[in-house]
């Protein structure tokens, strides 16, 4: 039995499988980013080969549903909306995204104003209903738009459906009868929670991705149906959930890849005993950074792409425009700026010698000797160095700088950058960055590691095993998970602990009614209580895990001492003689998932390390340094820093007051040593 | 400078995320809809002598006038000798603030016991007291206008709480939990800020901060310059009107030269109408900051950051006193932001000669500020909002639909968050004002329209507006848009509501609100006919703008 994990990438689609036996392989195979199931489909038949048949679940992670919304290639979906909002989608919030700026332009909606079509019908705050669903003028209206429009998909989205969904759920059932074979997506059941642009546009998004998603799910399903396989895609959330269903729910897998990298660390993390701990994922144009606290990365409600709101559960991560490829660049007053524009993979850093003549910081670390350009890729790239040079001395002379200053330079300000990320998710939601661990990976995390771990006061690193590939491991070690909501908006001081339980047993209910159709029985699936709070009148909630025993037994105290607890960490003090409300139940319903196969990442060898003794420059100053291939080195092996350690997917830079040494798992530890 | 490219840019990123973070925290801990939703609040960072060294994107009225306010505080008090825990509070127009609505607050930073810095916020408070729940479009002077909190040095702990300056606030507005949790909010976001800021002096510091915050003014004022001079040297004019005070129907002028010379700039104002009663004078501090504001779109486009360096090419604001634009005290100023906007229009108009493709034809530009109270068995419910219109068009790009005017980016209230919190409203109708915009070669931004059904008896509205009666211009050809009203549909009647006013709302009435849109900019015969038909077919524009775009050969 072989279970086989499959990460989507811009430039290459990574594989990594597990059998019974504990066999671990791993493989990557170039992307086709005109139909990505070709090289998910090819990458699978090319990784395990005659074993095909012993496959049984395919776990993967896509980015079809993020770049079908950002290169707009999603499906001619239509919007119901009720009477009076037809205009939502273009009014927005009614921002400018710049206040000095001279042109102002709003976020293009995923609906054209052709199709939207206001329904007569009302729903009042509480719920009660103010006008009664006109049926008859709304299938006039729908057959004209079929006729007209041709729509693809149907969103639906009333005011307060959240409280009252019956309008919504009896145009779908006209839908439906007219036309049953139409994706129908409504905002009750996509996001039954209030504000009603926030939820109208992840609606629209659902629809405006539906066929597209549906159809990539059912080519790879269709796929795997030889081997009986099943497949599992990857959430926004880190849980993976089964294909099957999941075409009208394509929002929910938006932002995944980053997730699955998150859930990976937090796995390895969890086997090494690190419970707080900040993940660094550094790629060509840019890193990804979450905090991890008790084993658990931070949720938040909502997120945004493109400038489009949706209101899905996501991992907390903070992006910053720092990778290898981020361009050094002097702007108008003369300021050195890096990033956010990236070479990309085309035309690449100048040091890929494709035409590329702005210097990025793959080249800057090439002129500091940190990366050699006879093993970069394993090897597989043999990198220019005068290219290098030649940009960063170009970039040097409107500075009056020389090309190993600039380089510095270049490596200053995107370490700055990454630290900034990592202040944003600790610090700033009230952690201390020094009492976490850095878990580095992707292609560029492990050589900025230590430098941004030096900025922040950080002691502690951990460059996993497959630092390149550790988003498609994240996807083998992933929970089945599924988040369900639903906005109560009660004051605490009236809510008895019944009517807290009554809600969390609703949507208990529901989740072991979905989870049935994946195959999981109840008593296999656990659940996470969460309570989404705020004071009377603030706009803008925190999230509270409640322990069930405690509310049985204490009610609204227990609740308002946790808000308490955890608002003042986040936000400070604050006059609390507003009252507490409760905006929203969140229940997490998982099925867990064995993280077995990491105990076969160790290293079974006990080899000598292949090392060869070179020079680099740090810090203003030449220094000797010793260059490993990661793949020759036993557990245990111990180095101090200068050492740079390669490998085909990622390198790590260990600088002078760093030891580097080779851990459980075969994880790479720098410890920072007393003051070098 | 002595300091390396690289720190620089490192300590003045970091500076710059100080006071966004600060911004984020006011909204996020603030309790009213109109600062956690329309995010009408402003954070700063100031230097200790005053200099602004970063502020949030927020509004630009705002963050302009932080340092007009931080001097008449440095001319009442010996600002060397705060202590740690204490603040500075006022909202007074006639000492630097804005109107009554906004409260600033400075909290003085220290390390290593010294004074480094002062972190600031605004917060426009959804009631400060006053004759109206909202906007008192009769007031005859500022004490109609609210509590009026003079320049004051407290003490954090001894006079918030229980303290004196709390429960004073707490007694004279109409909704304390609000006003008192989001004044909490602020003192939460100058704490974050002074906390960020130390950190990095320890990072970084103190020498190294402090040069890169003197560096960024530099930075900002040495850009300006560059953008200055690209402009012919000369003396430019223009004028555009406030519809009216609210009392009688006179337009009130003002009246612009910008100076032109090298690379700075004078800005003279004399010729613009004398003070009036009612509510619509402008303080001193907001028209000053309105001109930097203005020169900060046509100089910067927002590709410079907007702090005191950019201010200091600006050689000269000359606002006689005793006209509107720097009224004596006490005149009521609550809706200045009608004459701030009609600065910003004055000084397009006369740079869009000589700089076109810097400036924006007229946009609705007004602060539409819709005030609705009600006074429940319970408790008040104050309501507040801003509502937006078309933006101005300009040399490559339409005017945006519905947004909020120069002064401020105040976002709009979720219908379905606002029918929670006032139960005595329903929303019927939120849409694009169709036929609003004015034609060009780039039209303008669409206005919008929002109807409010009344559902309790005794609701007060509470308004004031512009652009009633003078309609958005356009530029270079473009026409303009069509002007704001206001009605009230009660019993099958119409009534038609002035722009500044308070009325007395019925059950079962419903309140029309429908704002300007924008002017166009250029000939609408070039306008891609693409977009001329697509526009009419969705009804977005009527039949009579659409022939406009006609040309001999293209009908």
């Amino acid at each position: 039995m072989i279970k086989i994990a499959i990460e989507t990438g811009g430039t290459f689609t990574d594989l990594i499988w597990s059998d019974s036996s504990g066999a671990i392989g791993t493989h990557k195979v170039p992307s086709t980013p005109d139909d990505p199931s070709r090289a998910v489909i090819n990458g699978i038949h090319e990784a395990v080969g005659d074993r095909f048949t012993e496959v049984q679940s395919v776990l993967h992670g896509s980015t079809v549903a993020t770049n079908a919304v950002i290169e707009r290639r999603g499906c001619r979906a239509a919007l119901l909306v009720t009477q009076g909002f037809r205009d939502l989608l273009l009014i927005q919030r009614q921002l400018r995204p710049n206040v000095y700026a001279i042109e102002c332009k709003k976020p293009d909606p995923l609906v054209a104003l052709e199709r939207i079509v206001e329904v007569r019908e009302r729903i009042g705050a509480e719920g009660d209903i103010v006008t009664d669903l006109d049926i008859d003028q709304l299938k006039t209206d729908i057959q004209d738009l079929m006729t007209k429009e041709k729509p693809e998909a149907i969103a639906v989205c009333l005011l307060h459906s959240y409280r009252n969904a019956a309008h919504e759920i009896a145009v779908s059932d006209l839908i439906k009868s007219l036309y049953p074979d139409l994706p129908v997506v409504l905002s009750s059941s996509v996001l039954p929670t209030f504000r009603e642009y926030e939820r109208m546009s992840t609606t629209v998004m659902a629809a405006y991705l539906a066929p597209l998603v549906g159809r990539y799910l059912q080519t790879i399903e269709r796929a795997l149906s030889p081997a009986g396989a099943r497949l599992f895609v990857m959430q926004s959330s880190g849980g993976v959930l089964p294909a099957a269903g999941l075409g009208e729910r394509g929002v929910e897998m938006l932002n995944s890849g980053p997730a699955a990298g998150v859930i990976a660390a937090s796995s390895v993390a969890h086997r090494l005993g690190d419970e707080k701990l900040i993940t660094l994922d550094i790629g060509g144009t840019s890193a990804d950074v979450c905090l991890i606290t008790n084993g658990a990365p931070g949720v938040r409600a909502e997120t945004e792409i493109d400038g489009l709101p949706v209101g899905m559960p996501t991992i907390d991560i903070a992006n910053v425009g720092a990778g290898g490829g981020s361009i050094g660049w002097i702007d108008n007053g003369g300021m050195l700026q890096v990033g956010p524009q990236s070479a990309g993979a085309q035309p690449g850093p100048a040091c890929y010698g494709r035409g590329g003549t702005q210097p990025a910081v793959t080249d800057a670390l090439v002129a500091m000797g940190w990366i050699r350009p006879e093993t970069f890729l394993g090897g597989r790239m043999t990198l220019q160095s005068q290219a290098a040079s030649d940009a960063l001395h170009s970039l040097g002379d409107v500075l009056g700088l020389s090309v190993n200053d600039v380089a510095e330079a270049v490596i200053a300000i995107a370490t700055a950058n990454v630290s900034r990320g990592v202040r944003l998710v600790s610090v700033q939601r009230g952690h201390d960055p020094k009492q976490h661990a850095l878990y580095a990976f992707g292609g560029m995390g492990p050589m900025i590691a230590a430098l941004a771990a030096e900025d922040l006061g950080i002691k502690r690193i951990v460059v996993p095993p497959h630092p390149g590939l550790f988003s498609a491991l994240g996807l083998l070690v992933a929970d089945i998970k599924r988040v369900y909501r639903e906005t109560a908006l009660r004051v605490v001081d009236d809510t008895s602990a019944d009517f807290v339980i009554a809600a969390f047993q609703r949507l208990q209910a529901a989740a072991i009614d979905e989870f049935k159709d994946y195959g999981v029985a109840a008593e296999d699936i656990q659940f996470e209580w969460i309570l989404e709070m705020r004071y009377v009148g603030q706009g803008f909630e925190t999230q509270i895990p409640v322990d069930p025993q405690q509310v049985k037994a204490t009610g609204a105290a227990y609740l308002t001492a946790a808000f308490q607890q955890a608002h003042e960490v986040t936000v400070g003090q604050t006059p609390s003689n507003n009252g507490t409300e409760i905006v929203t139940f969140q229940l997490v319903a998982r099925q867990p998932t064995s993280n077995d196969v990491l105990k076969h990442l160790e290293p079974d060898h006990d080899g000598v390390p292949d090392g060869h003794s070179g020079r680099i420059r740090y810090r203003g100053d030449m220094h000797d340094c010793m260059f490993y291939r990661r793949d020759t080195l036993p557990k245990a092996f111990s180095i101090s820093g200068c050492a740079v350690i390669e490998e085909a997917t990622s390198t790590t830079f260990v600088p002078p007051g760093w030891r580097a040494t080779v851990g459980d798992l075969g994880a790479l530890e720098l410890a920072k040593e007393s003051q070098a | 400078m002595t300091l390396d490219s690289a720190t620089f840019n490192i300590i003045s990123n970091g500076l710059h995320s100080v006071a966004q973070e600060m911004g984020e925290m006011l909204v996020r801990s603030a309790h009213s809809t109109i600062i956690r939703e329309a995010r009408d609040c402003s954070t700063s960072f100031l230097d200790r002598a005053g200099g602004i060294v970063a502020q949030a994107q927020f509004c630009p009225i705002h963050m302009n006038s932080f340092g007009m306010v931080f001097q008449e505080f440095n001319r009442r008090y010996d600002l060397s000798t705060l202590r740690p825990g204490e603040a500075l509070i006022t909202n007074d127009p006639y000492s630097g603030a804005q109107h009554l609505n906004d409260i600033l607050i400075f909290s003085p930073v220290f390390f290593k016991d010294r004074l480094v810095a002062f972190s600031a916020s605004l917060g426009h408070h959804i009631d400060v007291g006053g004759g109206a729940a909202g906007p008192n479009a009769g007031a005859a002077d500022i004490f109609a206008e609210g509590l009026r909190i003079p320049p004051l040095r407290f003490d954090v702990e001894r006079d918030f709480g229980s303290g004196m300056l709390e429960q004073f606030i707490r007694f004279n507005v109409r909704a304390p939990e609000q006003v008192i949790g989001d004044l909490y909010a602020q003192l939460a976001a100058n704490r974050t800020g002074a906390v960020r800021f130390v950190e990095m002096l320890e990072r970084f510091g103190e020498d190294a901060v402090l040069e890169a915050g003197a560096a960024i003014q530099d930075y900002s004022e040495r850009l300006t310059r560059e953008a200055i001079r690209q402009i012919p040297d000369g003396r430019y004019e223009a004028e555009d009107f406030v519809d009216d005070n609210g009392f009688d129907q006179t337009p009130l002028r003002v009246k612009v030269a910008v100076t032109i010379d090298g690379d700075e700039i004078e800005v003279d104002f004399h010729g613009s109408a004398d003070q009036t009663k009612g509510i619509i004078n402008c303080p001193l501090a907001s028209t000053v900051a309105a001109v930097y504001g203005a020169l900060a779109v046509v100089l910067g486009g927002g590709d410079i950051p907007v702090n005191t360096g950019l201010y200091r090419p600006i050689r000269k604001v000359d606002v006689p006193f005793g006209s509107f634009l720097n009224p004596s005290k006490p005149l009521g100023v609550r809706a200045r932001n009608n004459a701030c906007h009609r600065v910003y229009n004055a000084i397009m108009r006369a740079l869009s000669v000589v700089a076109p493709d810097r400036v924006l034809t007229s946009g609705h530009d007004t602060t539409n500020a819709i005030g609705m109270g009600h006074l429940g068995s319970d408790r008040y419910r104050v309501y507040m909002e801003v509502v937006g219109g078309g933006w101005g068009a300009s040399a490559g790009c339409d005017g945006a639909d519905v947004v909020d005017g120069y002064v401020g980016n105040c976002s709009n209230v979720p219908v379905e968050s606002l029918e929670q919190d006032y139960p005595f409203l329903r929303i019927e109708e939120y849409s694009l004002r169709r036929g609003s915009a004015g034609a060009g070669q780039y039209r303008g931004g669409l206005g919008v329209r929002r109807v409010y059904k009344v559902l309790s008896d005794d609701v007060s509205f509470n308004c004031y507006s512009d652009r009633f009666q003078i309609p958005p211009w356009g530029l270079f050809g473009g026409s303009a848009g069509a002007p704001s009203r206001f009605l009230v549909e009660r019993d099958g009647q119409e009534i038609t509501l002035p722009s500044k006013t308070n009325f007395s709302l019925k059950q079962g009435d419903r309140l029309i609100i429908e704002t300007a849109g924008g002017g166009g900019y250029g000939d609408p015969r070039k306008r891609d006919p693409k977009h001329v038909a697509r526009e009419l077919q969705l009804g977005l524009i009527t039949t009579e703008q659409a022939l406009q775009h006609q040309t001999a050969g293209n009908t």
